[in-house]
């Protein structure tokens, strides 16, 4: 693959996620704005993806994930998604309990089933990426707390709380960051 | 540790890139073994032996103020 073809698909992936990210502040008059970034985001990443891959400008992807591993996390974290949102549309419209809070308690599944897969992946991966990731999950992890304690305390001195969708927001670019630093290191 | 691995790889005529598909790990894994930034596991030591046909010891080739620091010691 020649140097513009790799350019081609980052052009067309990135296009994706923009695209759906607008879309997802356009639908805000369905969901919440954050919510329709987070699905946006999510929708726009894999339509671009699935059309790089089926026009064959796929770029190599610098983690070696094991074939059909990525495939798993998307497939997975779609199923993940659309589970969430089924639940909210049936709790917005009233279910008496106790089946609300089994319905509630019903996102567990695929919510296991992602991290199943997504440790399946990394296992996946080289010994050196392994670490790579591994390292950068465990930076994820501390620096979330942090700011997870520092603004529970912050609430505490009269701060608004912060709406739920940023935790793993805040999370995924927590361990954007870590990667970026340990991959520095390699 | 250092390492032969740039010098026997070219001695192949491979890309860093032939040479991680032949050991089944990434292309950034390599580089960072071949500027030894990062030291392989025993497993991939031992790929890279059979892989050149060579002993593990005339591939990698480690700190010797380490090891006589270690005798010294010992």
């Amino acid at each position: 693959m020649n140097n513009k073809e790799v350019k081609g698909s980052q052009s067309l992936i990135g296009l994706g996620i923009a695209g759906g990210v607008a879309v997802g502040i356009f639908v805000k008059r369905f969901l919440h704005w954050e919510w329709g970034i987070v699905v946006g985001f999510l929708v726009g990443l894999f339509v671009s993806i699935l059309i790089a891959s089926l026009t064959g400008k796929l770029q190599k992807p610098p983690m070696k994930f094991a074939p059909g591993k990525f495939r798993n996390i998307l497939v997975m974290t779609f199923v993940y998604i659309a589970t969430i949102f089924v639940v909210i549309i049936f709790l917005e419209n009233g279910i008496a309990s106790p089946w609300n809070l089994v319905l509630a308690v019903v996102t567990l599944i695929p919510g296991f089933g992602l991290v199943i897969v997504f440790l399946d992946a990394i296992f996946s991966l080289d010994e050196l990426q392994s670490k790579i990731m591994t390292q950068g999950i465990t930076f994820a992890f501390f620096s979330s707390l942090m700011v997870f304690f520092t603004l529970g305390i912050i609430e505490l001195a009269g701060l608004e709380p912060i709406p739920m969708i940023f935790i793993p927001l805040i999370m995924a670019l927590f361990m954007a960051v870590g990667k970026l630093i340990t991959m520095r290191r390699y | 540790m250092e390492n032969r691995l740039r010098v026997l790889r070219a001695e192949k005529n491979w890309s860093q890139g032939e040479l991680a598909d032949r050991l089944d790990v990434s292309r950034q894994t390599i580089n960072a073994i071949e500027t030894g930034k990062y030291d392989p596991s025993l497993p991939l030591a031992f790929k890279f032996a059979v892989l050149f046909d060579l002993p593990i010891e005339e591939i990698f080739l480690p700190d010797q103020t380490e090891l006589e620091k270690i005798k010294r010691q010992g």
